[in-house]
């Protein structure tokens, strides 16, 4: 404002060409700041109170129905040392790191697949989005019905087709639930790597791979060559945004198994519901569970930001 | 793409692996339909048939019909509706002059507040339902509509934030500043000039923050625990785990929960590309 003032005594007239400018530009501050309140209001009673709420329970006991009290860093002790922490944190690391890779594998192939033309690749591209557009408790259920251990539909095909003789009960056996849970995952998980990627493979200079044929480069090369560096931004951006959302991912192995058969397909987020809402159900306890897994999780938002802030600097 | 050189292998293996990723999508959707229509006696074979022997609709009739005191499955998706269409509101409402100030105005802490958007459309909101849980306990909203929309805010503003955001991107200001040169304030600008033009994008923001939302689960399951609020979601789960599964009925509810969702799927699908991966592909 003293600017504005000092500016005032150089220049003739009542209110100077500069205050109209300083002006406006308050005025468009004043009115940014007002547009973003309600969102910055609501997503801080929302996710900003709950967020120190948190960090504060998790230092006391606090069963669900009953009082809290302050138990230091009690929980933290007892969750680092269960062994059944433990366990969900190894089944998370194997669960994302397969659903990932064979995300990114299939999701990929598919939208290499749906970029050739072929009659009907319309209605392709929009039905192989079905397993991630359907609810995901409808979805999950038709599963549990289709790999039922006794009259399930999948067993009945395998035997059919003489690939077993004996039923195999797919999310209740300690050998095969894990594998299975991570299976159904990746069915719902990669179409949004086809979606994303065939998107970015159309943004791919044509005359690129003319180019290359003329230098004699076989499909491979052309692939290694031309189409992966060009679609690398995209793959890695969907390739962290489904990183931080299938280590959360709750409702799948929530409706599949509940994390059994005892605890073999316990994840880091149905351990802290169990936690929360199961025996004891100690909310302290649960809190010191997402407190442990924030830092991870904030890391992975930090670094796809920075790879996003990158993208939009090159471009 | 297609060339002639492709070796016959190669081309078996592509059809092939096409073919098993085609029936993956499209079985599981043919199972869940006609199971829904098959009678308990076909159900529990050990050789299921592949198409209904006496299709019914037992289990859709059973689905509309109340159980003792319980109230019917459809009556559920009464309660997803008004949970959906609530935080769908609140959500576009509220999303609508967020991404407007995140692209049409210039001021301090402008890219701080993209970050901070953008950083809560990724966080996964799930890490936060204990701490909000005591919360709305505290506030005496669990057990209510009011505290579920609120609680869908955590993923519906950022979502829908984003969404217009590079939406609004793509409409000229220029537009809205001979509107303002014409001698409208800025308000009457937005609601004459910027959003008429952005009224397809508000339209794929609303159908796809009501997707996330009617498809919510772990929220649901939490903080409405009295039967009579019960979302249809949550009513599914909990037909599972009741003494006798009747699996034509479960089918046939996950049917009836998916059938608004892929309607406005096929409706918005050609946002698809541009909006929703908006984050991610720009």
């Amino acid at each position: 404002m003293r600017s504005a003032t000092s500016q005032k005594s150089h220049l003739a007239p009542a209110v100077s060409s500069g205050d109209l400018r300083k002006i406006a530009k308050r005025n468009e501050t004043l009115t940014g700041y007002a547009f973003l309140m309600p969102a910055i209001l609501v997503l801080g009673f929302i996710l900003l109170i709950p967020f120190v709420q948190a960090c504060i329970l998790s230092f006391y006991d606090k069963p669900i129905g009953g009082e809290a009290s302050y138990v230091g860093l009690h929980n933290y002790v007892a969750t680092l040392t269960d062994p059944k922490f433990a366990t969900a944190v190894g089944n998370t690391v194997v669960f994302v790191v397969f659903s990932i890779a064979f995300k990114i594998v299939i999701g990929m192939s598919v939208a290499l697949a749906l970029t050739a033309e072929f009659p009907g690749r319309g209605l392709a591209r929009v039905a192989v989005l079905i397993p991630w557009a359907l609810p995901e408790i409808s979805a999950i259920l038709s599963w549990v019905w289709m790999l039922d251990g006794n009259v399930g539909a999948l067993n009945s095909i395998l035997r059919k087709l003489g690939l077993v003789t004996t039923n195999i009960y797919f999310l209740s056996d300690r050998d095969w639930a894990l594998p299975t849970v991570t299976a159904i995952n990746i069915w719902r998980g990669f179409p949004f790597f086809t979606l994303t990627l065939l998107a970015a493979l159309q943004t791919v200079d044509g005359k690129l791979y003319e180019a290359a044929e003329l230098d004699g480069a076989n499909a491979w090369h052309k692939f290694w060559y031309i189409t992966l560096p060009s679609i690398m931004p995209v793959l890695l951006v969907t390739t962290l945004l489904s990183t931080i959302w299938t280590t959360n991912s709750f409702t799948t192995i929530f409706v599949l198994t509940g994390g059994g058969p005892s605890d073999i397909t316990t994840t880091v987020p149905i351990y802290t519901y169990d936690e929360a809402f199961k025996g004891y159900g100690n909310l302290g306890r649960a809190a010191s569970v997402a407190v442990i897994t924030l830092p991870f999780i904030i890391a992975m938002i930090v670094f796809l930001m920075r790879v996003m802030r990158k993208r939009e600097e090159m471009e | 793409m297609a060339r002639t050189s492709q070796s016959w292998g190669l081309r078996t293996l592509k059809i092939g692996f096409m073919s098993l990723v085609g029936l993956s999508v499209a079985f599981p959707v043919y199972w869940m339909v006609i199971t829904s229509f098959k009678p308990n006696s076909e159900i529990y074979q050990r050789n299921p048939t592949f198409y209904p022997q006496a299709p019914t609709l037992d289990a859709y009739v059973a689905l509309m019909t109340p159980h003792g005191t319980r109230a019917p499955f459809v009556a559920t998706m009464g309660n997803s509706l008004i949970a959906a269409v609530g935080s769908t509101l609140v959500s576009v409402i509220i999303g609508i002059f967020a991404a407007y100030a995140l692209t049409r105005l210039r001021f301090r802490g402008r890219e701080a507040f993209s970050g901070l958007i953008f950083g809560c459309y990724v966080f996964p909101g799930i890490l936060m339902f204990i701490p909000i849980y005591l919360m709305f306990q505290w506030l005496g909203i669990l057990d209510t509509f009011f505290g579920l929309i609120i609680s869908y805010q955590i993923f519906g503003i950022p979502f829908a934030t984003w969404m217009l955001r590079s939406y609004f991107a793509t409409i000229p200001a220029s537009l809205e500043d001979s509107a303002r040169i014409d001698g409208c304030n800025r308000l009457q600008s937005i609601i004459y000039v910027t959003l008429p033009l952005a009224a397809p994008g508000i339209a794929a923001a609303t159908i796809f923050t009501f997707t996330a939302a009617w498809n919510e689960f772990l929220f649901a399951q939490v903080l409405l625990q009295k039967p009579q609020y019960q979302t249809a979601q949550v009513a599914l789960y909990s037909l599972l785990n009741g003494d006798s599964v009747a699996w034509n009925q479960l089918m046939g509810g996950s049917v009836l929960v998916s059938l608004p969702v892929i309607v406005l799927f096929f409706a918005a699908q050609r946002y698809i590309g541009s909006g929703l991966t908006a984050g991610a592909v720009k």
